[in-house]
């Protein structure tokens, strides 16, 4: 039974990532079209490299992880357990600019539709009003019930 | 909006935004979405949004869209979505 989610919300309260796994520090804001999430890079933050730069493909993860808290955070709200949700590819994703150990971001979410099961979310990573990369995720949600491996 | 400039329009986006192999003007109705030009279930959701967006229509989880095999099917419904915006019906 999921509980209304009170802002902001701890990411590892709403994500299946746990210690360092959990790329995201809070969800701010959502509703059933949009959210947005917080991280600080702090210097052992795991998605930098040895010379404190956060590596490009990064931001998918960012937008990935924060796509998943928002999904939480309203299932939360509809009292249903969190789902299984599956990264199923990466759309119109562009870099501007890089980001450094001790950056605070902000990656914002939109869900720009949803189709049996198949959604596809904008998603944004700023620092202060730069952005610095974006791009669409389409994400696979099998439904309850669902376990790899299974057929039909 | 002509039923023509709605076929053109959905041709070309179709051939932009999925990055297909032919141009707008070999999009021919005879087409099969998945066997002839390469969209497959994942592309659903992202032809709701590409049409949603150019349209200005609204289909939303509408089941009808996963069921359409054809180019001039794929026509069809987007006229008749269009049509439906204009009448006030959606």
């Amino acid at each position: 039974m999921g509980a209304p989610v009170s802002l902001p919300a701890d990411a590892e309260s709403l994500l299946p990532h746990s210690g360092r796994m959990c790329c995201i520090d809070s969800l701010v804001a959502f509703d059933e079209q949009r959210a947005t999430a917080f991280v600080r890079l702090v210097p052992e933050h795991v998605l930098l490299d040895g010379q404190g730069v956060l590596d490009p493909c990064a931001y998918i993860e960012l937008g990935a992880q924060a796509a998943g808290a928002m999904h939480a955070a309203n299932q939360g709200l509809a009292g249903t357990p969190p789902e299984l949700a599956i990264l199923a590819g990466i759309q119109k994703f562009t870099v501007k600019g890089a980001a450094r150990a001790h950056d605070s971001l902000r990656i914002d979410i939109c869900l720009l539709g949803e189709l049996e099961g198949m959604s596809s979310l904008s998603f944004s990573v700023q620092r202060e009003e730069a952005v610095l990369a974006e791009g669409r995720l389409k994400v696979f949600m099998p439904g309850p019930g669902f376990s790899f491996g299974q057929e039909g | 909006m002509t039923d023509q400039e709605i076929i053109d329009k959905t041709n070309s986006a179709l051939v932009e935004e999925f990055e297909l192999d032919r141009s707008a003007e070999e999009m021919k109705p005879e087409l099969q979405l998945a066997e002839d030009l390469d969209l497959d279930s994942l592309d659903s959701v992202d032809m709701v949004v590409l049409f949603e967006q150019e349209f200005g229509v609204k289909i939303g989880k509408d089941p009808a869209i996963v069921q359409i095999k054809t180019l001039g099917d794929l026509h069809s419904y987007i006229i008749g979505k269009v049509r439906a915006v204009e009448a006030g019906q959606a």
